[in-house]
């Protein structure tokens, strides 16, 4: 098995809309980003690897019909699509096409268009046909469920999970590509339009448009291409029932084995002192409390109390979503692999204003389908 | 979509898919709601590894990847182990602002995703014991039951 670095990245400026361009159009702003960032030219390219969620735009077959964009003329292009967890699928299956000694230079892009359908609607058709979707189908459901029982076992409160929406677009400040780049209080998103009981308005990630691009690269050309590739040191994953009756609501048990997995392959045993940034798939709120308590940062119910400290702040003791995360961003299919880009960016220095100073390890996560996890964890030290 | 707001100079095409489609239930669920349907019984169905009981039942335990072959009657009343109510504007939902929840029913090990009337949002708590509202006129589908409401209305 090869081992595989991230060796460049690009992002298009995401926002709610993108009139000016169509979908495949999209996809070539970051990739040409990606090619710059890199110094390579499409054809030093072996391969592509592309994925959405083809409901939203209501396009099937992705890769063929984004072509010319995409890069992948007369290359091998597959598609790899997993709901939510898209971008993260497509981070870790770069890593394994590249890991298998079958590409050199893998281009892997996630993207996504939420403007062009009704997201919620979209949403809908990945839930069963014959138990979920004549009763209660829908993304917001589910994860305010899931807050509800949170909160109902730790006395979370609304309050702690405003503190980190306060956090989180603090730093998207200082993040020219995320979607949402306006300072919120606490009292804001507080009295932000009720939802789905606890989730209000703000505690939600948007509806984006927007694409990112990645460039893997196997270990014989990887220091070639970059001055600093960002090595991939372990992946992981874990899909749990698809029915929401049938999972566990606490801890999140994907993302605690999927984690632990991650952990051990890395060789890290305190999670909290060994890794420098973090950058998590946390759509909503809540999930920034919670999922933290899962990667094993902080005890049971013990989330809030490392907010409220300011550990995860960009001058903590572990930096959390120095982008903004995804309640500034979100385009759903790029929205796992964002979260690759940024933490290759914060191990070759690239991060620009929001930078954390000497970042050596990174991990990044994905979330989809009913509660499913992905885990990536990099270093700046060839594994 | 996005409310859209855009110069003179970029267009776009609005259309919708309209495409009908015909659901298997398979064996399993056909049974479940043929159950319902006829007698207003509620049957989960067994793994015979790990004895985890489903509801709704399934053919195939994921663990285990044992046949769940046995079928037990479960409920009819249970307790709910989560809920919200829905905000927003939903394509797909039955009512508006429905308010779905978790409901582990008696004897069952897993919950059953359905909705809640008949008790303000407030009154709601984890933990409720709620029994189900058939349907008079029932079709053979999940909507066989109207509702879950509050245990003590059925019996006050």
């Amino acid at each position: 098995m090869k081992r595989v670095a991230i060796v460049g990245s690009g992002q298009t400026h995401h926002t709610g809309s993108r009139l000016d361009v169509n979908g495949p159009e999209l996809i070539n702003e970051a990739v040409i980003r990606a090619l710059e960032d890199t110094g390579l030219k499409r054809k030093d390219i072996d391969g592509v690897l592309i994925g959405n969620m083809d409901h939203f735009e209501g396009v099937n077959g992705v890769e063929l019909w984004s072509i010319d964009g995409n890069g992948g003329l007369m290359k091998p292009t597959i598609k790899m699509t997993t709901g939510g967890t898209t971008g993260s699928t497509l981070a870790i299956g770069g890593y394994h096409l590249v890991a298998s000694g079958h590409f050199d230079r893998l281009l892997v892009i996630g993207w996504e268009k939420n403007s062009e359908s009704d997201t919620t609607g979209a949403i809908t058709t990945a839930f069963d046909p014959i138990w979920d979707r004549m009763v209660f189908a829908g993304a917001i459901s589910g994860l305010a469920i899931d807050a509800m029982n949170y909160c109902h076992k730790f006395g979370v409160t609304p309050k702690d999970a405003a503190r980190v929406v306060v956090r989180d677009r603090m730093n998207a400040l200082k993040n020219p590509f995320a979607h949402v780049r306006k300072e919120i209080t606490i009292e804001e998103v507080l009295r932000s339009p009720l939802i789905a009981d606890p989730l209000r308005l703000w505690d939600m990630c948007p509806r984006t448009d927007g694409a990112c691009a990645v460039i893997y690269a196997s270990e014989d050309v990887a220091e070639k291409i970059a001055p600093k590739p960002t090595w991939i040191l372990a992946a992981a994953n874990r899909h749990p029932y698809s029915y929401v009756g049938d999972v566990e609501c606490y801890p999140i048990t994907s993302l605690y084995h999927a984690s632990r997995e991650a952990y051990a392959k890395a060789g890290i045993k305190e999670p909290l002192k060994e890794i420098d940034v973090m950058e998590l798939y946390t759509p909503y709120s809540y999930a920034n409390l919670s999922w933290i308590e899962a990667l094993g940062l902080a005890k049971p119910g013990e989330g809030p109390k490392l907010v409220w400290d300011g550990a995860t702040e960009m001058d903590g003791e572990l930096p959390i979503n120095p982008s903004g995360g995804v309640i500034c961003t979100n385009p759903i299919g790029a929205t796992g692999l964002i979260r690759a880009a940024e933490c290759a960016g914060q191990i070759s220095g690239k991060a620009g204003d929001h930078q954390v100073p000497g970042v050596k390890t990174a991990l990044s996560t994905g979330f989809g389908g009913c509660f499913w996890s992905d885990i990536l964890i990099y270093g700046e030290k060839k594994p | 979509m996005n409310s859209i707001e855009a110069p003179e100079t970029l267009l776009w095409r609005e259309s919708r898919i309209k495409i009908p489609y015909a659901w298997a239930a398979g064996e399993t669920a056909s049974r479940f709601f043929i159950e319902i349907r006829d007698r207003k019984k509620i049957f989960g169905t067994k793994c015979p590894s790990c004895d985890k009981v489903y509801c709704p039942p399934k053919k195939t335990c994921g663990d285990c990847f044992s046949n769940c072959g046995e079928w037990l009657e479960v409920g009819p009343d249970g307790e709910i182990t989560g809920f919200t109510q829905a905000l927003y504007e939903g394509g797909a939902h039955p009512v508006k602002n429905p308010v779905g929840g978790l409901i582990l029913l008696r004897g069952a090990s897993t919950a059953m995703l359905h909705l809640i009337g008949q008790c303000p949002l407030e009154e709601l708590k984890i933990g409720m014991k709620v029994t189900p509202v058939f349907k008079e006129n029932r079709q053979g589908n999940i909507l066989d039951i109207l509702h879950f409401i509050p245990a003590k209305q059925n019996h006050g």
